[in-house]
């Protein structure tokens, strides 16, 4: 049941065919695991706490730090050498205080990741390297947790949606080594795929449209294109090889 | 006359190159540690190997950011 003020609150997004009331319910009961609060995490966790989805877990270890402020929209100067989580929950109980904003100031690890996701309906990467993905998807897969990916570089962004069982997840897309790196980029890119891995949260927990699944969204800024790229599951995955098909 | 094939960069550019030489395009993309991928231009499928019939490839440059 939504209060006055929340069907206030959300009254446009309610007036969309096939969201009402029941929509919004869902939302609210909605448990969503942010990885990261740097450029997509900022703008996935803006639009999901404005959009009301009920809990926000948001997890980053590191510190705001002035190149960050390009593109993670959630800090600001002021927020330079606090910790980012901190800085992001500020922000998203501004925008939106109902919503219940869980700060864990923790790096994620093969150790933590297992008590960090459960309980959460789904896991947003807005990691900024291939292991802690590889980790997040890892972990996706094994407890059965749709992954919402999405990755920029320069004015080029990808995003696909996963669900475990269903679809190619990321190993069975990228089959590379894994080492870390630091990468350009500039702050509009990770704006537009932040909201796509959004809209794709909220299409999954209402239920609605078709998600990204088996396809590799490709965005390319400089010419304007999005090019959607067919991929499937490799039987072969190391990640989700071993996993039923369930379609 | 030796079949060609056309590559196209996302990073911008193209070239025609032999068999031979997409493959090791296609190798050494996918031994990019950073997430780099290649695919059928026409069918625009995500693709590991290099087919007999494939006329034209896609290389997405690496991509690793989002923080």
């Amino acid at each position: 049941m939504l209060s006055k003020e929340q069907l206030e609150r959300y009254s446009r997004q309610i007036l969309i065919n096939g969201f009402g009331e029941e929509g919004q319910a869902k939302l609210k009961r909605a448990k969503v695991f942010i990885a990261g609060v740097g450029g997509l995490g900022s703008v996935t966790a803006t639009y999901l706490a404005a959009a009301g989805v009920g809990v926000i877990r948001i997890v980053d270890h590191d510190k705001v730090e002035l190149s960050n402020l390009n593109r993670q929209i959630l800090h600001r100067a002021e927020d330079i050498g606090k910790k980012k989580v901190d800085s992001a929950a500020k922000r998203l109980k501004s925008i939106n205080p109902e919503v219940k904003i869980e700060a864990v100031a923790e790096k994620m690890t093969e150790a933590n990741i297992s008590e960090l996701v459960t309980g959460f309906d789904l896991i947003v990467d807005a990691m900024d390297n291939l292991p802690t993905r590889y980790l997040l998807n890892k972990i996706a897969i094994d407890k059965e947790i749709p992954f919402f990916h999405g990755a920029v570089n320069g004015f080029e962004g990808r995003a696909m949606t996963i669900i475990p069982g269903q679809t190619a997840c990321l190993r069975c897309v990228y089959r590379g080594a894994v080492v870390e790196g630091s990468f350009p980029v500039v702050g509009v890119t990770p704006g537009v795929i932040g909201c796509i891995q959004a809209t794709e949260v909220i299409k999954y927990l209402l239920g609605a449209g078709q998600l990204l699944g088996n396809r590799l969204l490709v965005y390319d800024g400089l010419n304007m294109k999005f090019t959607q790229f067919k991929v499937k599951r490799d039987p072969n995955c190391q990640h989700c090889g071993a996993l039923k098909d369930k379609n | 006359m030796e079949r060609k094939i056309k590559v196209r960069f996302s990073s911008g550019g193209e070239k025609e190159v032999t068999v031979e030489e997409a493959k090791r395009i296609l190798d050494e993309t996918y031994n990019d540690p950073l997430g780099g991928l290649v695919a059928n231009a026409k069918t625009e499928k995500v693709i590991y190997q290099i087919d007999p019939e494939l006329e034209e490839i896609f290389v997405l440059d690496t991509i690793i950011g989002g923080g």
